[in-house]
């Protein structure tokens, strides 16, 4: 049974090139043009109601000729978790930041190349539903292995000792593996909501994690920056 | 002002009254030894030197009266008024024409003087005026001085002549708007309406001046060569003679009026002056940034329609390549248009970025990891100095600075040699530790010689120079706005290993850290 994916984009020339792309990756791809057409799409009652979903994965861009693509988002948000992916030629991190926090799953900056877009929707797609099913419980990847149950991290088979912060940072980063996490997001999780404004102490907790877990930490593989966002663990697949 | 006056009148009442009681006394003196007709000289020299200080009326009042004293006192038959032989009726009146006409030519000669030491004042006044407006580079600033002038010409308060200036601050407007008027003292509104009249006609107006003589109020318009500039008001003025400095006042102001001319002309001057250069500097960009979308997109031309009409004969590796180089165009064409787009903005928003603690590490890694991409052969490398202290800025300016300089070195070096990235603490300045990020080639700093020139296009909008900056140009362009955004400098320095160009960045002071929980 194949993935049913949604794309709301309305330039002719991008939907066109990214439907062709993705059927040929063997998703079930429908498109629509504008904001309308894309509520009609999915039909009032579905939109709104809990439960059945319609699609897959949403691919949504922003600036549509009837309205802005974030309405789409809110109104989906307040029953279902269907992954949504943001595709927008707009670049502030603002923006972004805003866009994360109202639940979509990532955001990709036009242009993009197609391999882009697919690890990405393989990313969303792995973390569908991440409430009902059991969470990553077991990070590998290289020569690194975090086990949350355990609350070992191990790397090149040494046990690496964490402080209980840096761990519960680690943690939340493996949680959502592949997938930004906004400073805000991780700020309130690890520290608690009064923290909202503190982000040089992410800076300094991930510098010390990268100091223990990458093999140079000025260029690191595991624990990204997105810059002016947040951050990103490299995803388990790749 | 006016008890200085009565002073100095009294003063020269004593003088002249002393000077006949002088003679007089002298004539009592000589009484028996000198006959009349001496006697009389002596009289005739009292008036004289008198009336040097006594005003015309007094001293032929005192003649009158001197006379007949001495008509009384010495012509026989004495202690009478008659007279005994006519040639004394002929001396006593002859010395009376000869008081006259001596009081009449000092009073001609005083008032010539004081005419002539009133004209020397005032044109002295005129010359220090004008040598202080051309001095002045904003003649605005000097209207207190005219409005001190005019009070001190007319009497100003003490004589209630109240003074009012008016300027305008920006071209005629078409009606009268009291908001395009900068005012001086206070007037009515009818006194108003008269400054505005006198402002739009360039003509004073007022008793005396030939133009609405039946006004109390004298007005006076500052005239420059082609255009009015404001107008001046005195008022509580019936006729010229309570205001017979007119004409110096009128000289004072059209001489403000001259200079608030002038000085309106030199600012449209350096507007438009300013306009044009900044026009050059567009156009210098708009021609530097199409030339160097044209590359990429003759490559994407060439590649996708290669593909497109020759796809049957084309080999798979061809159609990879071509495919390939497409991919990486278009990445350079994004490049460059996120560049344009940084530029454009920083400059609407100056130095106002939004800034967050940032972490260099954080920085070079992310740039490190795209800029991978662009690097086949391995040539990049990152060392960081341990423990930097965070810097306060905006990540995705300070990445983008970093990604320009590292494609530049990469571009502009010689091929597989190696380009690193380094970030570390200048502490060779005492108070003001720096944060450094540097990107350092083998090459001999393309660009590194036409990098002051680069600036320089962009900054006078050099047409001729304009040939040999291309993204690089934009890039370095943008890599400077970025380090001045964030108060620093972007430096280039040519070493003997290569070339190196940094951007040093000030340091704040670092926020506090959470406890550490080991």
């Amino acid at each position: 049974m194949s993935l049913r994916l949604l794309l709301v984009e309305d330039d002719r020339e991008l939907r066109a090139t990214l439907r062709e792309a993705l059927l040929v990756e063997g998703y079930q791809v429908l498109t629509a043009a504008s904001l309308g057409e894309a509520i009609a799409m999915y039909g009032q009652t579905q939109l709104e109601e809990a439960g059945t979903q319609a699609f897959d994965l949403i691919l949504l861009d922003l600036g549509l000729p009837d309205g802005d693509g974030i309405e789409l988002l809110v109104r989906l948000r307040r029953k279902q978790s269907t992954p949504v992916i943001i595709i927008s030629a707009r670049e502030a991190e603002g923006q972004k930041i805003r866009l994360l926090d109202e639940g979509a799953d990532d955001y990709l900056v036009k242009p993009f190349s197609i391999g882009e877009l697919l690890a990405r929707m393989r990313v969303a797609l792995r973390h569908r539903g991440n409430s009902m099913r059991a969470a990553v419980t077991l990070y590998q990847q290289g020569d690194v292995v975090i086990d949350l149950a355990t609350h070992r991290v191990s790397r090149k088979g040494d046990a690496v000792h964490l402080t209980p912060t840096e761990f519960k940072l680690l943690a939340r980063l493996v949680r959502s593996a592949g997938q930004v996490v906004t400073h805000r997001q991780l700020l309130v999780d690890v520290w608690g909501q009064e923290y909202l404004e503190h982000t040089h102490y992410l800076r300094l907790y991930m510098g010390q994690l990268r100091a223990k877990l990458e093999a140079n930490p000025a260029e690191p593989q595991l624990l990204l920056t997105e810059s002016g966002v947040g951050y990103r663990l490299l995803d388990i697949e790749n | 002002m006016n008890a200085l006056t009565s002073s100095r009148h009294l003063t020269r009442y004593s003088i002249g009254l002393a000077i006949w009681l002088l003679g007089w006394c002298l004539l009592l003196l000589l009484d028996t030894h000198l006959d009349l007709a001496s006697l009389s000289l002596i009289l005739v020299l009292a008036s004289a030197i008198a009336s040097l200080w006594l005003p015309v009326s007094v001293t032929l009042l005192a003649s009158v009266i001197a006379l007949m004293a001495f008509n009384w006192a010495f012509v026989p038959p004495r202690g009478t008024f008659a007279i005994d032989l006519h040639q004394h009726t002929v001396l006593l009146l002859a010395m009376l024409m000869v008081n006259m006409i001596i009081a009449g030519l000092m009073v001609f000669l005083r008032e010539q003087s004081r005419r002539a030491f009133t004209y020397a004042h005032a044109a002295e006044e005129l010359r220090t005026w004008s040598d202080k407006l051309r001095d002045a580079s904003e003649p605005i600033q000097l209207l207190d001085d005219l409005y001190r002038a005019l009070e001190r010409l007319s009497g100003g308060k003490v004589n209630h002549h109240p003074v009012a200036l008016v300027t305008l601050n920006d071209q005629l407007p078409p009606d009268n708007i009291a908001s395009s008027l900068d005012k001086f003292g206070t007037v009515t509104a009818d006194q108003e309406d008269a400054l505005w009249h006198c402002l739009r006609s360039g003509q004073p107006l007022g008793p005396g001046t030939g133009h609405y003589q039946e006004l109390d109020a004298l007005y006076l318009p500052l005239r420059g060569r082609s255009l009015t500039s404001g107008a001046a008001m005195i008022a509580g003025i019936a006729s010229l003679d309570e205001f017979p400095a007119i004409n110096q006042a009128q000289a004072l102001c059209d001489q403000m009026g001259v200079a608030l001319e002038r000085h309106r002309i030199q600012q449209q001057e350096r507007q438009s002056r300013d306009q044009v250069q900044a026009q050059t500097v567009r156009n210098t960009l708009l021609a530097a940034i199409s030339h160097d979308y044209r590359t990429p997109l003759a490559t994407i031309m060439g590649a996708a329609s290669s593909l497109d009409q020759q796809s049957g004969r084309l080999s798979d590796t061809q159609r990879q390549q071509l495919a390939r180089s497409i991919v990486d165009e278009a990445d350079r064409l994004r490049r460059l248009t996120s560049n344009v787009l940084q530029l454009a903005r920083l400059d609407a928003i100056g130095s106002n970025i939004q800034g967050d603690w940032e972490s260099a590490e954080e920085i070079v890694g992310s740039v490190m990891r795209r800029m991978r991409n662009h690097d086949p052969h391995l040539r990049l490398s990152a060392s960081l100095e341990a423990n930097l202290p965070l810097l306060w800025g905006d990540s995705l300016l300070l990445s983008q600075l970093l990604e320009n300089l590292i494609d530049n070195s990469l571009k502009y070096s010689p091929p597989e040699s190696p380009v690193n990235v380094v970030a570390y603490l200048d502490k060779t300045q005492r108070d003001k530790h720096q944060l450094i990020l540097a990107v350092r080639d083998q090459g001999t700093g393309i660009a590194a010689a036409d990098y002051e020139q680069i600036f320089e296009v962009f900054q006078r909008g050099d047409h001729r120079q304009s040939g040999g900056v291309g993204g690089t140009g934009i890039g370095l362009a943008l890599c400077r706005a970025i380090a001045h955004a964030h108060g620093g400098e972007l430096e280039f320095h040519a070493t003997a290993a290569g070339a190196s160009f940094e951007c040093h960045l000030p340091l704040r002071a670092q926020p506090a850290n959470p406890e550490s929980d080991l």
